[in-house]
């Protein structure tokens, strides 16, 4: 029992040191005390090199992208360059802090989405943030100038709403992972004196990963996705199979609910805008470049969804990889389960890191 | 079997590592030109550093919105004055972007009275100056660098001769040191396992690809 149950636990608890190690304390306010910075982690190890490549290739991008903003207000004709650079700018820069990578990643994980939803968020959640750097600039520009109320601080304000909300969706996708497992743990214990050790020990261990175990009482584990059937169930313990072979209605309700905890996320993500954008937009704006400004930051928003896209898709990737590679059903059900809580959790801690940082600032 | 199990378990930890490690490396939003001057007082040790700061036009019209205070879309002397109190406020948790190491000891600066700030041509400029905290004779080796610690501000030397020593530099031989990036990530990996075992933080990366300014001492 020990060892079957401490192993998932014991990955978890590496998983949340390795992430603690690589975070320093964030900066969300730049150092400059005008503008934002993205909160930072520093590179560590192996990957120090390669973020390296990474910071120089921003750098020549931006130095670009200012350079065809400053082009443009002489030669209009250079709108295709801007666009074409601040999409490259926006595949670059999205591989750099902020822009909700690691939040996406987890919730794909954490949710066993198709690799699809998992590429339509990743758009939603881009275009949003696009949609709220619009919305600042222009009214920072119309409302705000004169009163006192600076950019810095409505975007300021809007980060910490971004981060309170991630913290709360991290929560509440944990407390929905968790709870079955908790009421399959309790059901055993009710159904099993402790006196069969030995068989309360295994169903454990099952329960750790609720979603794909339909049998927690004999230790048949030969059934595969054709064979099973679901009326072992204690009540509620499954409610979340991903395996029912009919429709039925709250399948479709079921659905409705992954669409409002989608727009959940994307807006917790996209509420915080990306302060690239924001000083494209404000100098195409003092400059009167409106439909260069926009398009660039659409362009951007663009790019920041593949980028982010392929890193949600890498890690479904990895987990189905994962599970797959697990030797029996039950390991692959356990490592799937594990991978899944871990997924919320770090949405959780994630949000929660990001949320303290910016209330310092 | 063990050897599945760990595999996948592996896997997992790897894309725990990935997931961890993907919002990584902070990177510039704001570039600035700079200049340094580096005062050598009568006493033979170094009594100033001058910092002249220009900044893109990008970031110059971001800063020109957030303190329009009068709303005309112009830079007025209090609204000046205003952004130079910002950032001195701001720069004082970062060292004034200001680093010495007087044979390789760190050396901190004071604060400085008053950042001037003008706007020409629609760029920001910056005039501040800084002393060290403690005396700084021309003797050993001394290192001077300007850069931000937290990468928001990529800080740019164009020409060598944008740092300059200013009065009697006696016996000292100058350099300016320019890290060639690849050299750095070859450095960097081969002090890979020291810096995984000390834990680097932020600050010693930026550090890397900062241009410097060394006095050799006799």
């Amino acid at each position: 029992m020990r060892v079957t149950q401490m192993r998932p636990l014991a990955v978890l608890a590496l998983c949340a040191s390795m992430f603690f190690l690589l975070l320093t304390p964030a900066m969300a306010q730049s150092s400059l005390g005008i503008g934002s910075a993205e909160p930072a982690i520093a590179p560590g190890g192996a990957f120090g090199s390669f973020f390296g490549w990474i910071y120089q290739q921003q750098q020549t991008f931006y130095q670009a992208l200012s350079g065809a903003l400053q082009a443009m207000r002489d030669d209009p004709s250079k709108l295709w360059v801007l666009i074409g650079l601040s999409f490259a700018y926006g595949i670059f820069h999205a591989a750099g802090p902020g822009h909700g990578k690691a939040v996406i990643s987890s919730y794909v994980i954490a949710n066993e989405q198709t690799l699809r939803r998992g590429v339509v968020i990743s758009f939603m959640a881009a275009f949003v943030q696009g949609a709220v750097a619009i919305a600042i600039v222009a009214v920072t520009y119309f409302l705000l100038r004169g009163t006192g109320i600076s950019m810095t601080e409505t975007t300021h304000s809007l980060e910490i709403a971004s981060y309170a909300l991630i913290a709360v969706f991290g929560a509440w996708l944990l407390y929905k992972k968790l709870r079955p497992v908790a009421r399959a743990v309790k059901a055993h214990a009710e159904a099993h004196p402790p006196i069969h050790a030995p068989a309360h020990a295994h169903a454990h261990a099952h329960a750790f990963s609720h979603e794909r175990i339909h049998d927690h009482h004999n230790h048949a584990h030969g059934h595969d996705h054709h064979g099973h059937s679901h009326h072992h169930h204690e009540n509620g313990v499954c409610t979340t199979c991903g395996h029912s072979h009919a429709p039925d209605p709250s399948q479709i309700s079921a659905e409705k609910l992954d669409m409002k905890e989608a727009w959940s996320a994307v807006i917790a993500i996209g509420l915080r805008p990306c302060s690239g954008a924001l000083i494209v937009l404000t100098f195409a704006l003092l400059n009167g470049l409106f439909l260069g400004g926009f398009l660039s930051v659409i362009a951007m928003s663009v790019g920041t969804a593949i980028t982010v896209s392929i890193l949600a898709t890498l890690a479904v990737l990895a987990k189905n990889t994962a599970v797959r590679l697990a030797s029996t059903d039950s390991a692959a059900s356990r490592i799937g389960g594990t991978i899944e809580i871990a997924g919320a959790g770090f949405v959780l801690i994630l949000g929660l890191v990001l949320l303290a940082a910016a209330l310092q600032a | 079997m063990i050897g599945r199990h760990t595999l996948a378990q592996l896997a997992l930890a790897s894309g725990c590592l990935c997931a961890a490690a993907a919002p990584a490396v902070a990177h510039p939003h704001v570039f600035a030109e700079a200049r340094l001057e580096i005062v050598v007082g009568d006493q033979g040790a170094i009594s100033e550093l001058r910092h002249v700061w220009r900044f893109d036009e990008l970031f110059s019209a971001t800063v020109l919105l957030e303190f329009d205070s009068s709303a005309n879309l112009k830079f007025e002397q209090e609204e000046l004055l205003e952004v130079g109190n910002v950032i001195r406020e701001s720069l004082a948790d970062f060292g004034y972007f200001t680093f010495i190491a007087r044979n390789s000891k760190d050396v901190t600066v004071a604060a400085p009275d008053i950042i001037h700030v003008d706007y020409l041509d629609g760029q920001l400029l910056l005039f501040f100056s800084v002393k060290p905290d403690s005396a700084l004779p021309l003797d050993g080796d001394l290192s001077f660098g300007v850069y931000d610690p937290t990468m928001y501000t990529a800080i740019d030397f164009i020409n060598d001769s944008d740092l300059v020593i200013e009065g009697n530099m006696g016996g000292c031989e100058r350099t300016v040191v320019r890290p060639d990036a690849d050299e750095i990530i070859v450095q960097y990996e081969e002090s890979l396992a020291e810096a995984f075992s000390e834990g680097a933080d932020a600050n010693d990366f930026s550090k890397f690809f900062a241009t410097r300014l060394e006095l050799k001492c006799a």
